[in-house]
């Protein structure tokens, strides 16, 4: 191992360490939740980033994904008994076989196009959780009874939900990476990149947009399930309406797409934000926070068109095999 | 290697193909010649997949290939190249090169290595780290013909490669393309500048109006009255008679 790469392994280990660690100092719920927020939106971007960054089809139907995989693991709970940690398997295998149908037919789209028709998508997934209330009990939401239990996926603290956060970022983190890696990732940038000249290379353009999407979508329906466990009650406002959408592809613009840290490095910046002003203001700007995030993406747009991470990289890590 | 029969292509109301019908052998380097707008590019289109023929045939290693798309034509070995040269922008020469392997390659490791022998055979291994948007014309060019050749082709569609280089540039890029002989790839290949296609063909064909108008060794596809009317019109070939 060279120095650059032992420099690039002892940051990851001290990275993980400090994520893993200071929760155990943090007696306050307040930062605790925004330590498990981070973690969610930070898995959630990266999952988002895994079709719509590595293979440039912009998604802004996510919240759909997130919001089947809520519902999935809650109503099998409620209506079955199904423990949530087999219900998020389920609510993951549903949302995989939905995004390869919304791929079948939206993939010919191109860019913008696309992001529209996924747009389309979220919301019609959003007016279905309001209005099929035998389903869904629509605007009332479900509740989760509070019986705290490692089976029923309800920890009784908040440090319990930290770690399964983190378990969940940490996952994402390394499947992109593998992504990154294999011949899935490079084919899926070849996409993006130029189609043509992919197709022309003998890249299988479409099934390998199909699988990054399943993978996309599988994701985050998991994430969806955990985050409906840590609220205990889900109505379509927090699981499925359109500005999660909005917000998980800011994350990671943000943050850097395409890349494996950029995502959560999105996440990062912006949920402590996000608690600071909701905390500081409480009621009295509604809708501040979302004109700051418009602030922010504008300037980073503007000065760091490759995001946050992106730029950092460049600057710092140029030819890590780790940082990417 | 390669049989082609009958076939067409119609843009609208536009034949711009019509009724093609020829042949190529393995190991020969064949040249397709022909005007501005003759059809040669929409030729290639349509022989790599990315175009459809109505009519006729494609039969390439005795297997039929016209209803196949562009990524599983490039599976069977016959890639192309494109005369708009559109490498990776953002990716490295080396990654671009990569990409091509790895479609006949099983794993990263094998296609990295598979891309490093090919950047030293193209003589580009000096910007293997270069990204694609830097590159001049000539160097995206050979970067056209390095990420085809990491495919494996056993027959290579070259789309004016040397178009747009200055006398030097087009010495090493006629030295290139020699090499790729020499390695059993057969070759064909579009281009404009005469002297350069004269002298690297076994066989010329020759389009005109979406019309295959000659064929054969280049010396008589040179000296044969429909080639000259097509390129240097009535009054030339008259004034020559």
């Amino acid at each position: 191992m060279n120095k650059g790469a032992k420099r690039d392994v002892l940051i990851l280990i001290a990275g993980v360490a400090f994520f893993a660690l200071l929760p155990l100092f943090v007696k306050n719920d307040f930062y605790l939740d925004g330590f498990i927020l981070i973690f969610v939106w930070g898995a959630f971007a990266g999952a988002w980033n895994i079709i719509s960054g590595y293979g440039g089809m912009v998604s802004l139907g996510h919240n759909a994904f997130f919001g089947i995989g809520a519902y999935t693991s809650t109503l099998l709970f409620l209506r079955q008994g199904v423990s949530p940690w087999v219900g998020m398997w389920a609510g993951a295998v549903i949302a995989a076989v939905i995004g390869v149908i919304l791929g079948v037919i939206c993939f010919r789209l191109r860019s913008h196009y696309f992001a529209l028709a996924t747009l389309a998508f979220g919301q019609v997934a959003s007016i279905l959780a309001l209005n099929w209330r035998g389903l869904t009990e629509g605007a009332e939401g479900l509740t989760l009874p509070i019986h705290p239990s490692f089976t029923k996926m309800i920890f009784a603290t908040k440090l319990g939900y930290v770690y399964m956060g983190l378990g969940l970022l940490i996952a994402v983190l390394l499947i992109t990476y593998f992504i990154e890696n294999s011949k899935l990732g490079y084919f899926l940038v070849a996409f993006r990149e130029n189609e043509d000249a992919a197709r022309a290379l003998g890249v299988r353009t479409g099934r390998v947009r199909l699988v990054a999407m399943a993978v996309s979508s599988a994701l985050s329906a998991l994430i969806g399930s955990f985050y409906a466990q840590y609220l205990l009650y889900i109505d379509p406002s927090s699981v499925i309406r359109l500005q999660i959408a909005v917000q998980v592809a800011l994350f990671a613009i943000v943050g850097g797409v395409g890349t494996v840290f950029g995502p959560f490095i999105g996440a990062l910046i912006f949920i402590p934000i996000t608690i600071f002003l909701r905390a500081k203001l409480g009621s009295a700007l509604p809708g501040l926070h979302m004109v700051i995030y418009g602030g922010i993406l504008i300037l980073v747009l503007f000065y760091m068109p490759k995001g946050i991470y992106g730029m950092l990289r460049e600057k710092y890590f140029p030819s890590s095999r780790i940082f990417k | 290697m390669l049989e082609v029969r009958d076939i067409s292509k119609w843009f609208g109301g536009n034949p711009v193909l019509h009724d093609i019908t020829f042949r190529i052998e393995q190991g020969e380097v064949v040249g397709l010649i022909g005007p501005n707008g003759a059809g040669k590019t929409t030729l290639f289109n349509v022989l790599s997949g990315f175009y459809r023929s109505k009519t006729g045939a494609i039969r390439f290693k005795g297997e039929e290939i016209s209803r196949l798309n562009p990524e599983d034509i490039c599976r069977k070995g016959l890639c192309r190249t494109f005369q708009i040269t559109k490498p990776f922008s953002n990716l490295t020469v080396f990654n671009n090169v990569v990409i091509g392997a790895l479609s006949r390659e099983r794993g990263i490791r094998q296609a990295e290595k598979k891309a490093d022998e090919i950047l030293d055979l193209v003589e580009m291994t000096s910007k293997r780290d270069l990204p694609g948007r830097s590159l001049t014309i000539a160097d995206r060019k050979r970067l056209e013909v390095a990420r085809a050749l990491a495919t494996s082709p056993d027959l290579l569609l070259l789309d004016e490669v040397m178009a747009g280089l200055n006398p030097n540039e087009l010495k090493g890029m006629i030295d290139l393309v020699k090499r790729l002989t020499e390695l059993g790839i057969t070759l064909f290949v579009i281009e404009h500048i005469m002297t350069v296609i004269m002298g690297i063909s076994d066989r010329i064909i020759a389009l005109d109006h979406g019309e295959l108008i000659c064929e054969g060794p280049p010396k008589k596809v040179a000296d044969d009255p429909k080639v000259l009317k097509a390129y240097l019109g009535e009054d030339y070939v008259a004034a020559q008679g």
